[in-house]
């Protein structure tokens, strides 16, 4: 008895949803000319395309990178061909975390060091520094 | 105090420089990719719907040439896609601001302003884009056939759509015939 008034509602709330989401209009919005298109018509429109263009550019990115921290061209090569376009991509997406002690302590050390070198440069030449 | 003797000292700083003491190095970041090159990687970020990388690729295209209607026009697709109409308004209207003679950031600034249910404006745009590039109408036609569908001009809106899928090509097709059926229901 429970049983068949529970199926009732659940038939009455079914029938009801269904008449209620059909009734309402669909969300419409015109097609957004993409970016893409947007910039060269008709381009890159090919997945395989993009994917190729998308490691090149990518690569391009991590190899400056890496010239930019002072590895040979030789070795950059290497590394680049050790990597999948997956890896390329997480990297080139992280590339603002590939420094050389990106952390901030290169700085301070920096400081530390010019620090010193002052001190000494003033005790080589007979000057001394006094804090009252 | 207790007074360092000078040869001691230089000798210990020359050989604190010289014996492996590796000095922190200022190393120039250069970007390698030009404008183009960002707005298009910038681009297929966006098509795989990466949009933060998409958005930091336009800004650094943006650092290049801040006066490139292009990275405006990709940053408000950006901001569309990210549902912040108010932001990807603002971008258009720069895009258009610095080429006012390119159609494809007055279209989608109809777009934003049909979201916004600003169904005036936005037909004014979406007429200004098709008045633009009478060539490739076919977006245009179909941004304003939805302008009339929202206004519940049907016949009207239907037109539109008809007189787009003539001249669509194979991008947007599909768009363009569910835009049609909907109308043709909501007439019913």
């Amino acid at each position: 008895m429970v049983r068949r008034k529970v199926s009732r509602w659940v038939l009455i709330y079914l029938t009801l949803s269904i008449f209620v989401t059909s009734a309402i209009p669909a969300r419409s919005l015109a097609y957004t000319i993409p970016t893409i298109a947007g910039l060269e018509e008709g381009a890159y429109n090919r997945q395989k395309d993009m994917a190729i263009i998308q490691k090149e550019l990518e690569s391009k990115i991590i190899s400056q990178r890496l010239k930019d921290l002072g590895l040979t061209p030789q070795e950059i090569k290497e590394r680049l061909s050790r990597l999948s376009d997956a890896e390329i991509h997480a990297i080139a997406s992280q590339i603002e975390a590939l420094k050389a002690g990106g952390d901030g302590t290169g700085l301070l050390v920096a400081m530390l060091l010019i620090l010193v070198i002052v001190l000494l440069i003033l005790q080589i030449t007979g000057r001394r520094i006094v804090i009252q | 105090m207790f007074p360092l003797p000078k040869r001691g000292v230089a000798a210990l700083s020359s050989l604190l420089i010289l014996t492996g003491c590796s000095l922190p190095r200022i190393i120039t970041l250069k970007d390698p990719l030009t404008v183009e090159e960002h707005l298009r990687l910038g681009a297929i970020y966006e098509s795989r719907r990466e949009l933060d990388l998409a958005l930091k690729e336009y800004h650094r295209a943006f650092r290049k040439d801040p006066r490139d209607p292009r990275v405006m026009f990709s940053m408000g697709n950006v901001y569309l896609a990210k549902d912040q109409p108010e932001k990807a308004r603002t971008y258009y209207k720069r895009a258009i601001d610095l080429n006012p003679s390119w159609p494809p950031p007055y279209n989608n600034l109809a777009l934003v302003l049909i979201k916004e249910e600003r169904l005036k404006e936005a037909e004014i745009y979406a007429k200004k884009a098709l008045e633009l590039n009478p060539e490739n109408p076919a977006p245009y036609l179909d941004t304003l056939g939805v302008v009339y569908m929202k206004r519940g001009e049907y016949e009207k809106a239907e037109r539109y759509f008809l007189k787009a899928l003539e001249r669509a090509g194979k991008e947007g097709r599909e768009e363009i015939e569910r835009h049609l059926r909907e109308s043709r229901d909501a007439q019913r």
